[in-house]
């Protein structure tokens, strides 16, 4: 019995054959799809734990795929596969709603390592003893997994919000990169690494990153990440 | 620009021959009739009015034909109407003694002298001279008399020819020298273009036929560039299904062959990472702008520097660095060009031997200097060592293992930057690379 389910869209399908053998063995049941739309659609019907999606796609891009999945309410974890060192498809991934990405080619366990991590922060219930954080204008509901700035509603993708939570239980304090990737994205840093600094940059243009905003979202040259609080 | 002059000193010249010519016209309109009919007036002038009358004649004559003016003379060597006149005019007129013989005027007209003597009624000699243009150029135009305004216009109006001609021929060279500029630094897509190739002279014909050239410089770049991409980019597909088939092979296979299929891993991992830098140098080539985000060289330089030390755990790596340094820039290019240089002195330097990383900032300058004691580069070569797939004579006994692109990718992201860099043997043995970029514009960081 399967402990999670996984759809990969990708249309190298030798390498998907393979990666279901892979992962077969971890507890994870992993459907392949070849064409964007198929996956879509696929991704609509059925609730999978997490969509592995290359952003290189014939037809319907990779992309499109996760945009449309974004527009329809989804909020099923998307691990993108990019180009090598492509800063743009990272940079547009990320901002469109995926989770975590990795380039291509991978190495498996590398995979793994990222797929066991987006499972765990996002299928694991929440151990929670409060319920809601607020920090200056800023407020966040942890069950519902919401924000609001001002109480107007932002619109965070999974890591944002996580990664605003992180900072928002420590107002004014730093909080490394390490520990952030660590407790937010659920694995380690790695070299090279620009996944945090990406979700981060995102986050700020919703929340706010200028001195006049209400709420500030600092970067600590060479250390990490602080939320400062109005007046702070 | 010197074209330019040179039209406009031949055109003055022109100019200048056919005033002179016009002198002459005008000394042969007013001919030794002429000459004689106005003395005969002077002289009638003078015997009706005496001086009173000579000087009311001759302010009626001041110009009688173009370019001639009228003089009168009295016996104690003054001009009649108080004009100052050319020197070399008044001294033949003064050298010459009056009355020199009782002749009768106007028989004395010398043709050539263009002097005639009057007698007035108290006996008194008056010398009426015909004064010609004189021939220097810059004494026409002070010549009073001289149609001043007329010859000034004509002056620019020819130096206005001057210059659009001028800048007729030369606008499409200059075009043409900074278009073969633009290419020979690398903008492929720099023309000549129109309105210099629609012309039908030859300028136009070399216009033309540098675009055609450019236009097929470009192609065999953009298709060598091409080439490469795409096969880089088809290669990821086999090797990641090498990698995925390899990784389900070291989970089933057996103790024995695990070492076997480590190597094959490792090969697959450099092939990877080789097919990862074509593919960055691919992307760098057609960039223009690289990200302008602000990063501190210091830290980013302490941490290629820690990754060298953890990977190479006997080589001794020193880093010293003058302090803070940012700089607007790709993080991440950045990075790997610091990164492959480091990596270079590491391949070619032996475990015992020391590698010093320094970074110096100083006016507006940042250089980040990479010294290692290994063989260095024939100095033919040293400027090759940035070409991609270069590889140096030593190196191919596979002592090590190349990078082949990585020097290329630190020169394309240094261009991209704006700055330079460059590699020398050190005089006590050793190479040093020297990288270095501008630190102009920085904004204040928040």
């Amino acid at each position: 019995m399967a402990e999670h389910r996984l759809l990969i869209i990708d249309d190298d399908q030798r390498l998907a054959e393979m990666l279901v053998e892979y992962l077969a063995p971890e507890g994870i049941e992993l459907t392949t799809v070849a064409t964007g739309v198929q996956g879509l659609r696929s991704a609509q019907r059925e609730n999978y734990d997490l969509i592995v999606l290359d952003v290189m796609l014939p037809g319907l891009s990779g992309f499109d795929v996760l945009k449309q999945l974004r527009e329809s309410g989804s909020r099923t974890p998307v691990l993108m596969l990019t180009a090598r060192g492509d800063d743009v498809d990272r940079i547009v991934g990320l901002d469109l709603g995926a989770d975590d990405y990795l380039s291509k080619p991978f190495n498996p366990r590398e995979l793994l390592a990222r797929v066991k991590a987006i499972l765990r922060r996002t299928t694991e219930p929440a151990t929670d003893e409060v319920a809601e954080i607020t920090v200056g204008k800023l407020r966040a509901n942890l069950p519902r997994r919401e924000a609001w700035l001002a109480d107007e509603p932002l619109k965070l993708t999974n890591a944002e919000f996580v990664i605003l939570v992180t900072l928002m239980r420590a107002p004014g304090e730093v909080v490394s990169r390490e520990s952030l990737t660590r407790t937010a994205l659920g694995r380690q840093l790695l070299p090279d690494d620009r996944s945090l600094d990406t979700h981060i940059s995102n986050l700020r243009r919703k929340v706010g990153g200028e001195e006049q905003d209400d709420v500030v979202i600092r970067s600590i040259r060479g250390s990490g990440y602080v939320l400062v609080p109005p007046g702070g | 620009m010197s074209f330019m002059v040179a039209m406009t000193v031949t055109l003055v010249g022109t100019v200048y021959v056919s005033f002179r010519l016009a002198n002459q016209l005008f000394d042969q309109a007013l001919n030794v009739e002429g000459r004689a009919k106005i003395t005969d007036e002077a002289a009638a002038a003078l015997s009706h009015g005496g001086e009173r009358g000579l000087k009311i004649w001759l302010n009626n004559h001041l110009r009688i034909a173009p370019g001639i003016v009228l003089y009168v003379m009295n016996e104690r060597g003054d001009e009649l109407l108080g004009r100052a006149m050319p020197r070399e005019l008044f001294q033949l007129l003064r050298t010459r003694p009056f009355r020199p013989q009782s002749s009768p005027p106007p028989s004395n007209l010398r043709p050539m002298q263009l002097t005639s003597t009057l007698i007035g009624p108290n006996d008194e000699e008056y010398r009426l001279l015909f004064a010609r243009a004189p021939s220097t150029f810059l004494g026409l135009l002070t010549w009073p008399g001289t149609p001043f305004a007329v010859i000034s216009i004509a002056v620019l109006a020819t130096a206005l020819m001057a210059l659009l001609l001028a800048r007729y021929l030369s606008s499409p060279i200059a075009r043409l020298q900074k278009a073969s500029l633009a290419l020979a630094a690398g903008a492929l897509d720099a023309r000549v273009g129109q309105p210099f190739t629609r012309r039908k002279d030859e300028v136009g014909r070399l216009a033309r036929d540098f675009d055609k050239m450019a236009e097929r410089i470009q192609a065999l770049v953009t298709d060598k560039e091409t080439l490469l991409r795409d096969v880089s980019h088809e290669l990821r597909s086999p090797l990641a299904r090498i990698r995925m088939a390899l990784a389900l092979a070291q989970r089933r296979a057996n103790q024995a062959a695990q070492p076997d299929l480590e190597r094959i891993e490792r090969e697959a991992e450099r092939l990877d990472a080789l097919v990862g830098q074509v593919m960055t140098l691919t992307r760098l080539r057609t960039a223009t702008e690289p990200r302008r985000d602000v990063v501190r060289l210091d830290t980013l330089v302490a941490e290629v520097v820690d990754d060298a030390r953890y990977e190479h755990p006997k080589t001794k790596v020193e880093y010293s660095t003058s302090g803070e340094v940012s700089l607007l820039g790709d993080p991440d290019g950045l990075k790997s060009a610091v990164e492959n240089v480091v990596r270079n002195a590491l391949i070619y330097s032996d475990p015992a031997q020391l590698i010093e990383v320094r970074l110096e900032a100083k006016a507006g300058e940042a250089a980040v200097r990479v010294l290692d004691r290994g063989p260095g580069v024939a100095p033919e070569d040293l400027a090759k060592i940035f070409e991609p797939f270069y590889r140096t004579d030593q190196s191919r006994d596979h002592r090590q293992d190349g990078q082949g692109i990585g020097l290329a990718i630190t020169a394309r992201v240094t261009e991209l930057h704006h700055g330079s860099v460059r590699a020398l043997n050190r005089p006590d043995g050793g190479l040093e690379v020297v990288l270095k970029f501008p630190l102009d514009r920085l904004p204040e960081a928040a």
